[in-house]
C-alpha cells in the first residue's frame, strides 16, 4: 500500500498539526498498521490483546506526539505511523513481560529482525484456521524450517523479507523503511530472496539425509536391484 | 514499444534485470495475497525464465506466502462489520452494559433482562461466523444441549435469540473471574495458554475497533488469597473444587454431554469461591456427530489429551483435562509447555511425564497419585469416569485410601513408550524425543562425569526445544545416582516398542512362523519399520559410547527392522536389515567366543535372508547364504548337538531344497551347481553333481535331522511343523526327480502331520494355512485330488473369512482354485474349471496391486492364465486362449531389454511363446 492515493495536502496539514488530517492519514494506513501489529505482536498477547486495541493506543500516542512528526519534514508519514507503532509494542510487551525486558526489547523493535518468536507465531495462529490435526503438525513443521532458515540468514536479509513478504510493503515503501534508494532496496530484496531459496535447499538436503538408513554391511554392492 | 522484440530476445538471452524481476515478484505476491492462486508455470512462460532465476524467486515467494496467517485469512477488510458489534447496545429485551470477555466463537457481555432487572451474560456470534452455516449449526446445537443442563456447577444457559442479525444466547452472570485469571494472580505473572481454534478465528473475525478495551472478567476479589501454594488448606480446596468439577462433568456425561474444552480459562470462579464449569462452547452433543466436521479440531492444544490427537474423544479424555487442571492449580505451571503450537502438540501427544511434586513438594502422596492416574496416557489406564475421579478425591478428602495405585517410574515410561508407534506415524519428530530421553538416561550409566556434555550433543541431534534440552539436563543429572536403574527402563521401552510391533505382527504361535512369502502382514506399518530404524540409531549411538552390551540390543532392533519389512512385503529393505542384523551378531559372536546364542541366531537370519535372496532372485546369493550357514552350524560340533542349532541346520537343508520351488516354478532349472555346500554327516555323504538328487538330498538331511530331534521332543509343535514343511518340500524334489512313488510318501506324511498340528491346535489359523498348502500343492496331486481340492478348497475359504486383508491367504486362496480347475479338467468339467481358474486370476490381480514387490504372483499368474489358455483351446476357442497366453506373456516378460530375468522366468517365456507361435504359426 503506497502514498498514491494520499493527497499531498491532507500530508502537509497533518505536518501542520491538524488532528482531523492524522485521522484520515491514520485511517488510509490501517490495513498496513493492522499488519504490523499481528507480524511483531508476541503470540502470547496476541490472545489476549487485540490488534485494534493496539491500533487505538497508537492512534492516540501519534496525536500527542504529532509535533515530532512536523519537526521531521523529511520523513514520510507511513514510516512515522510504524516508529509509534513501534513504540507502543514495546510498552506493551514491556508491561506484560517484566522480567524479559530486555530481549523483548530486541524482539519487537522495527529496526531490528523477524524475532525467532515472530515465526513461531505464525504458527501458533495457523493452528486456528488449519483442518487436521497432521496439517497442523505438517504446517507448523513446515514454519519451524522457514523459521530455522530466516534465523540463519543475516540481519539486513531477514529484514527485508519481513517488510516485504509479512508486513506487504511495496518495494518502493520498503526503500523509505530502509532509508536507501529503490534500486538498492530491489537488489537487497532479491539477493535475500537467492539466499533463502539455496538455505531451503540445503536445508531439506540435510535433514533427507539424516533419516536415511545406515548400512555398514559390504554386500551392498550384490544387490541388483 | 518498438524495441519489445528486442527486449525479449534480451531476455531469452541474460535473463531479467533487477527491475523487472522485482515488478514479477510484487504482482505474483500481490495475486496471492488476493487469493487468486497464481502459477507458478504460467507466470514463468509469461515472462521467460533463461537463468532459472525467475523460478526459484517465486518457489520462495509462494512458501512464504503460504506459510503466513494471512494466507489463511485473507486480509479483506470487513471491519465495517464488526465494528457493529461493538455498536450494539440493546439485543431484543437485553440492555447491554458492557463486554466482559470473548472466547469460543463470539463476543460475551454483561446485560440486563430489562422487563425482569435480571442481570445475565449474553453471548454474541461474530458476524463472520455466522454467515457459515456450519458454525451457525452448532451455535444453535450447542444452546440447545447446554439448556438442557441443570447442575450447581455448570452455568445454567436461559435461552437462544437473534436480533440484528446477531445470533446470541443467554446464560446466567457469573460474578467473578476464570480460572486461568486466578491463576495467574497467584502466581504473580501472566501464564499464558494458547488460543482455543476459537479464539484464534474469533482473532481475525471479531475486530472491533476501539471497542472497550476491558477484555477481561471484572476482577473481583474471590479466591482465597491467604491460603499459600504449599498449605494444606490450598491442597484441600483445589481437591475440593476439582470433585464439584468432576460432578458437574459426571452430570453432564450422563446426558450425552461433553465439553471438549475443559481448561482453566473455561472456568469460573464466583466470589463464594464456587466453581463454575462456563463455555459449552465446543460441546458436542454425543448422537450428532456429523454436524461437527470429521476433520475438525476442537479444544486447546495444551488441553487435549494424546489421544484426542488421533481423533480419539471420549469422556476418559475429559478426564484428563480434569487431571491436566488439578495440575495447574497445584503448581501453578500448564503441565504441558511448549514454545509453538507445533511443540505443544509434540508435547501433548507424548503425555505428561514429571511429577506435579516436582514444582510443589507439599502435595500429598494420594493426591498425586490420583493426578497421576487421571494423566495416565492410555485412556484405559485413567479414571473411567469423571465420577471415579470425584470418588477418589472425596476418599482423599476424607482420608481414606484412594483406589488409584502407584506407579512406579519404570512403568510410567513404559506406558509412555507404548504409545509411541501411533505417535510415530504422526511425525518421525516425536519419535527422536522418545530417543532423546532414553539416550539420556542411558548416557548417564557409562559417564557420570560427562553426562551434562554428551546429553547435550545427544539432544542437539535429535532437534529438541531449549525446554526439553533443560529438563534432559536435569534429568541427566539427577540420574546419575540411578543410572543403572535408568539403563534398565530404557531397554524396558525398547522391549515394549519390540513387542508392540510384533505383537502385531506374529499373532500366532512362532512354531508356525513360516518363511519369508508367508508374513506379509497388513496389520504392520511402513511407521513400525522407520521407528524400529530410529532405534538402530539410537543404539548405534549408544555403542560409540563404548558399550559393547547394547551391541545384542541393537542386532536385535536390527533384526526386528528385518522382520517388519518382510511383513510389509520390502524384501530389498528386509535385505538390508537382515545382513546388518547379521553383521552385528558376527561382531558378537567375535567377543564371545564360548557363546552359542551369537552363532544361532546369526544362522537363524542367515536362513531369513536365504530365503529372501531367493524370492528377490538373487539365486547366486542365496545358494552362498545357505552353504554359508552350514559351514558355521558346522565349525562347531557343539553347535549342531545344540537343538536349536540342529534345527537350524535342517531349516537350511529344507530352504535349500526348496530354492527353486520357492522361485516360483515347478519345472526343474539349470541352476548353478553348488560346491560349497557338503553333506559331512549326510548319508549320502559324496559331492553330487545332479540337482534333483543335490535337492532330494538336502531334504533327507532336513527330515533325519528333524526326527532326530523329534525324538527327543516328541510334542514340540515347532519341530513337527518344520518336519511336515520338510516334506512336503521332499514331495516336490522327488516329482521333479521323477520319482512318483516318494513324491506320493513325502506329501502323505507332510498332510498327515499337518492334520495332526491342526488337530492339536484347533485355533491356529498358521497350521490351518499349512495344511491347505500342502493339500493345494501340485506335486503327487494324482494322489486322493478329489478329497485335496475340496479340503484345500474349505480351508482357504475359510481363512479368507478370518481376514480378508492377509495376501498369504489370498495367495492360497488362489490356488486352491487353480487345484480343483485342474481336478475338474481332468473330469472334462470344463466351464466349471473355467469359472474357478477365472476367480483365481482375479486374485492374482489383485495380490498384484496389493504387494507389487513379489513378482512371484506373476509368475503365478502367468501359470493360471497358461491353464485357462488349455481350457479354452479344449473348448476350441482359439482367440481367448491368445488372449490369455499373450496376458500371460506380458506379466512375466522383462519390461526393458536391460532387466534381468531369472532362468525360471526364462523357460516359462519361452514356452509361452511356443504356444503362441502353435496358435497362430507366422505368415512366412
Amino acid at each position: 500500500m503506497s502514498e498514491l492515493n494520499l493527497a499531498p495536502e491532507i500530508v502537509d496539514r497533518m505536518r501542520r498539526g491538524d488532528p482531523q488530517a492524522l485521522a484520515d492519514v491514520f485511517s488510509h494506513f490501517r490495513q498496513q498498521l493492522r499488519r504490523i501489529v499481528r507480524f511483531r505482536l508476541d503470540y502470547r498477547l496476541a490472545a489476549r490483546v487485540s490488534d485494534s486495541d493496539v491500533l487505538q493506543e497508537t492512534y492516540i500516542a501519534a496525536a500527542k506526539r504529532l509535533d515530532h512528526f512536523s519537526n521531521h519534514p523529511e520523513m514520510p508519514p507511513l514510516l512515522w505511523l510504524r516508529l509509534i507503532v513501534g513504540q507502543q509494542l514495546i510498552d506493551l510487551h514491556r508491561r506484560h513481560f517484566k522480567t524479559e525486558m530486555r530481549d523483548i526489547r530486541k524482539e519487537v523493535s522495527l529496526q531490528q529482525t523477524i524475532s525467532p518468536n515472530t515465526s513461531l507465531a505464525l504458527a501458533a495462529r495457523l493452528a486456528g484456521s488449519m483442518v487436521s490435526m497432521t496439517e497442523i503438525v505438517v504446517q507448523a513443521e513446515r514454519i519451524e524450517r522457514l523459521e530455522t532458515v530466516l534465523n540463519e540468514m543475516n540481519p539486513i536479509d531477514r529484514e527485508v523479507i519481513a517488510l516485504r513478504h509479512f508486513e506487504e510493503l511495496s518495494n518502493l515503501d520498503t526503500a523509505q523503511v530502509l532509508g536507501i534508494t529503490s534500486s538498492a532496496s530491489s537488489k537487497r530484496y532479491l539477493r535475500a530472496m537467492t539466499r533463502l531459496g539455496e538455505l531451503m535447499k540445503k536445508f531439506h538436503t540435510d535433514m533427507g539425509s539424516s533419516y536415511v538408513y545406515k548400512n555398514n554391511h559390504q554386500q551392498q554392492g550384490a544387490i541388483d536391484e | 514499444m518498438s524495441d519489445s522484440m528486442d527486449l525479449a530476445e534480451h531476455n531469452q538471452q541474460r535473463g531479467h534485470s533487477q527491475q523487472e524481476l522485482d515488478a514479477i515478484a510484487e504482482s505474483f505476491s500481490a495475486a496471492i495475497r488476493c487469493g487468486e492462486n497464481p502459477s507458478i508455470k504460467d507466470t514463468i512462460a509469461k515472462h521467460g525464465d533463461p537463468t532459472g532465476q525467475l523460478r526459484s524467486l517465486l518457489e520462495s515467494i509462494a512458501m512464504i506466502e503460504g506459510l503466513k496467517p494471512s494466507a489463511i485469512q485473507p486480509s479483506s477488510p470487513t471491519s465495517s462489520r464488526f465494528a457493529n458489534l461493538a455498536q450494539i447496545d440493546h439485543l431484543d429485551d437485553y440492555k447491554i452494559i458492557r463486554q466482559i470477555g470473548r472466547g469460543g466463537m463470539g463476543v460475551v457481555f454483561e446485560a440486563i433482562h430489562q422487563p425482569l432487572s435480571r442481570r445475565v451474560a449474553l453471548k454474541v456470534l461474530a458476524t463472520r461466523a455466522f454467515e457459515q452455516t456450519r458454525d451457525l449449526h452448532r451455535f444453535q446445537r450447542e444452546a440447545k444441549a447446554v439448556a438442557r443442563l441443570r447442575h450447581t456447577n455448570i452455568v445454567p444457559v436461559f435461552g437462544v435469540g437473534q436480533d440484528c442479525g446477531f445470533h446470541y444466547y443467554v446464560m446466567d452472570y457469573i460474578d467473578g473471574n476464570s480460572l486461568r485469571e486466578w491463576l495467574q494472580q497467584r502466581t504473580g505473572q501472566p501464564e499464558f495458554d494458547f488460543p482455543t481454534v476459537d479464539e484464534g478465528l474469533d482473532q481475525r473475525a471479531g475486530e472491533i475497533d476501539f471497542a472497550n478495551a476491558q477484555t477481561t472478567i471484572a476482577k473481583g476479589t474471590v479466591h482465597p488469597s491467604s491460603l499459600g501454594w504449599q498449605s494444606p488448606n490450598h491442597m484441600r480446596w483445589v481437591a475440593q473444587t476439582a470433585t464439584s468439577l468432576c460432578d458437574a462433568l459426571q452430570y453432564a456425561h450422563h446426558q450425552g454431554i461433553l465439553h471438549r474444552d475443559i481448561k482453566p480459562a473455561n472456568l469460573l470462579i464466583d466470589r463464594e469461591h464456587r466453581v463454575w464449569i462456563a463455555d459449552f462452547g465446543l460441546a458436542k452433543v454425543n448422537e450428532t456427530k456429523e454436524v461437527t466436521g470429521t476433520g475438525d479440531l476442537l479444544g486447546t492444544p495444551q488441553y487435549m489429551s494424546p489421544e484426542s490427537l488421533d481423533g480419539i474423544y471420549d469422556v476418559r479424555s475429559e478426564v484428563y483435562a480434569v487431571g491436566l487442571t488439578i495440575f495447574e492449580m497445584l503448581t501453578g505451571q500448564t503441565a504441558i509447555q511448549g514454545r509453538t503450537t507445533a511443540e505443544v502438540i509434540r508435547n501433548a501427544g507424548s503425555g505428561v511425564n514429571t511429577s506435579p511434586r516436582k514444582f510443589n513438594a507439599q502435595i500429598p502422596r494420594d493426591l498425586e497419585t490420583i493426578v497421576q492416574k487421571s494423566l495416565a496416557i492410555e485412556p484405559s489406564k485413567r479414571y473411567s469416569t469423571a465420577g471415579e475421579l470425584r470418588d477418589d478425591l472425596t476418599r482423599f478428602l476424607n482420608g481414606h485410601p484412594i483406589a488409584a495405585r502407584r506407579v512406579g517410574p519404570t512403568e510410567r515410561l513404559i506406558r509412555w513408550s507404548r504409545r509411541e508407534p501411533a505417535a510415530a506415524s504422526m511425525t518421525v519428530l516425536t519419535f527422536l524425543l522418545l530417543i532423546a530421553l532414553a539416550t539420556v538416561s542411558a548416557i548417564g550409566y557409562w559417564r557420570t562425569s560427562e553426562s551434562l556434555a554428551m546429553a547435550s550433543a545427544a539432544e542437539s541431534n535429535a532437534r529438541t526445544s531449549l525446554q526439553e534440552r533443560t529438563m534432559a539436563l536435569e534429568q541427566a543429572e539427577s540420574q546419575r545416582v540411578r543410572a543403572e536403574a535408568n539403563l534398565q527402563v530404557a531397554l524396558a521401552a525398547f522391549d515394549q516398542i519390540m513387542q508392540n510391533v510384533t505383537d502385531r505382527g506374529i499373532h500366532a504361535d512362532a512354531d508356525f512362523a513360516g518363511d519369508a512369502t508367508d508374513r506379509i502382514n497388513p496389520n504392520v506399518t511402513p511407521a513400525d519399520a522407520r521407528m524400529l530404524q530410529s532405534l538402530l540409531g539410537f543404539f548405534d549411538e549408544l555403542a560409540t559410547n563404548n558399550s559393547e552390551d547394547l551391541l545384542a540390543e541393537s542386532a536385535l532392533a536390527a533384526r526386528r527392522a528385518g522382520d517388519v519389512y518382510a511383513y510389509l512385503g520390502k524384501l530389498r529393505e528386509a535385505d538390508h536389515a537382515y545382513t546388518d542384523a547379521m553383521e552385528r551378531y558376527r561382531q558378537i559372536a567375535v567377543t564371545r567366543p564360548n557363546d552359542l546364542d551369537p552363532i544361532l541366531a546369526q544362522a537363524e537370519i542367515m536362513n531369513e535372508l536365504a530365503a529372501i535372496l531367493s524370492l528377490r532372485g538373487q539365486i547366486n546369493r542365496a545358494m552362498q547364504m545357505f552353504s554359508n550357514t552350514v559351514t558355521q552350524l558346522e565349525t562347531s560340533d557343539d553347535t549342531l548337538d545344540s537343538s536349536e542349532g540342529a534345527f537350524q541346520y535342517a531349516r537350511a537343508h529344507r530352504l535349500y531344497a526348496s530354492l527353486s520351488v520357492r522361485i516360483g516354478l515347478n519345472d526343474s532349472l539349470n541352476l548353478p551347481e553348488r560346491n560349497t555346500f557338503r553333506f559331512k554327516r549326510s548319508p549320502i555323504g559324496t559331492m553330487l553333481r545332479m540337482r534333483n538328487e543335490d535337492e532330494l538330498a538336502a531334504a533327507n538331511e532336513a527330515i533325519q535331522t528333524l526326527e532326530k530331534l523329534i525324538s527327543k521332543s516328541p510334542n514340540n509343535s515347532r519341530l513337527l511343523a518344520e518336519l511336515a514343511r520338510a516334506f512336503r518340500t521332499k514331495s516336490k524334489v522327488a516329482s521333479r526327480a521323477s520319482q512318483p512313488r516318494n513324491s506320493e510318501f513325502a506329501m502323505r506324511r507332510s498332510i498327515e502331520l499337518f492334520e495332526q498340528l491342526l488337530q492339536k491346535n484347533p485355533r491356529s489359523d498358521d497350521a490351518r494355512y499349512e495344511l491347505a498348502m500342502t493339500l493345494s500343492s501340485a506335486e503327487a496331486f494324482g494322489w486322493n485330488p478329489m478329497r485335496r481340492a475340496r479340503r484345500a478348497n474349505e480351508l482357504s475359504i475359510l481363512l479368507m473369512q478370518h481376514d480378508p486383508n492377509q495376501t498369504r491367504y489370498r495367495a492360497l486362496r488362489a490356488r486352491s482354485l487353480e487345484r480343483l480347475a485342474q481336478h475338474q479338467k481332468q473330469n472334462q468339467s470344463l466351464q466349471d474349471a473355467e469359472q474357478n481358474l477365472g476367480e483365481a486370476i482375479g486374485h492374482y490381480d489383485k495380490l498384484r496391486t496389493l504387494v507389487p514387490e513379489l513378482r512371484i504372483y506373476r509368475n503365478y499368474q502367468a501359470a493360471a492364465l497358461e491353464s485357462m489358455a488349455d481350457i479354452k483351446l479344449q473348448l476350441d476357442d482359439k482367440p481367448n486362449a491368445k488372449v490369455n497366453l499373450e496376458r500371460a506373456l506380458a506379466l512375466v516378460r522383462p519390461a526393458t531389454a536391460s532387466q534381468k530375468v531369472t532362468p525360471l522366468a526364462r523357460i516359462q517365456i519361452q514356452r509361452l511363446r511356443k504356444k503362441l507361435e502353435d496358435l497362430s504359426p507366422p505368415q512366412q
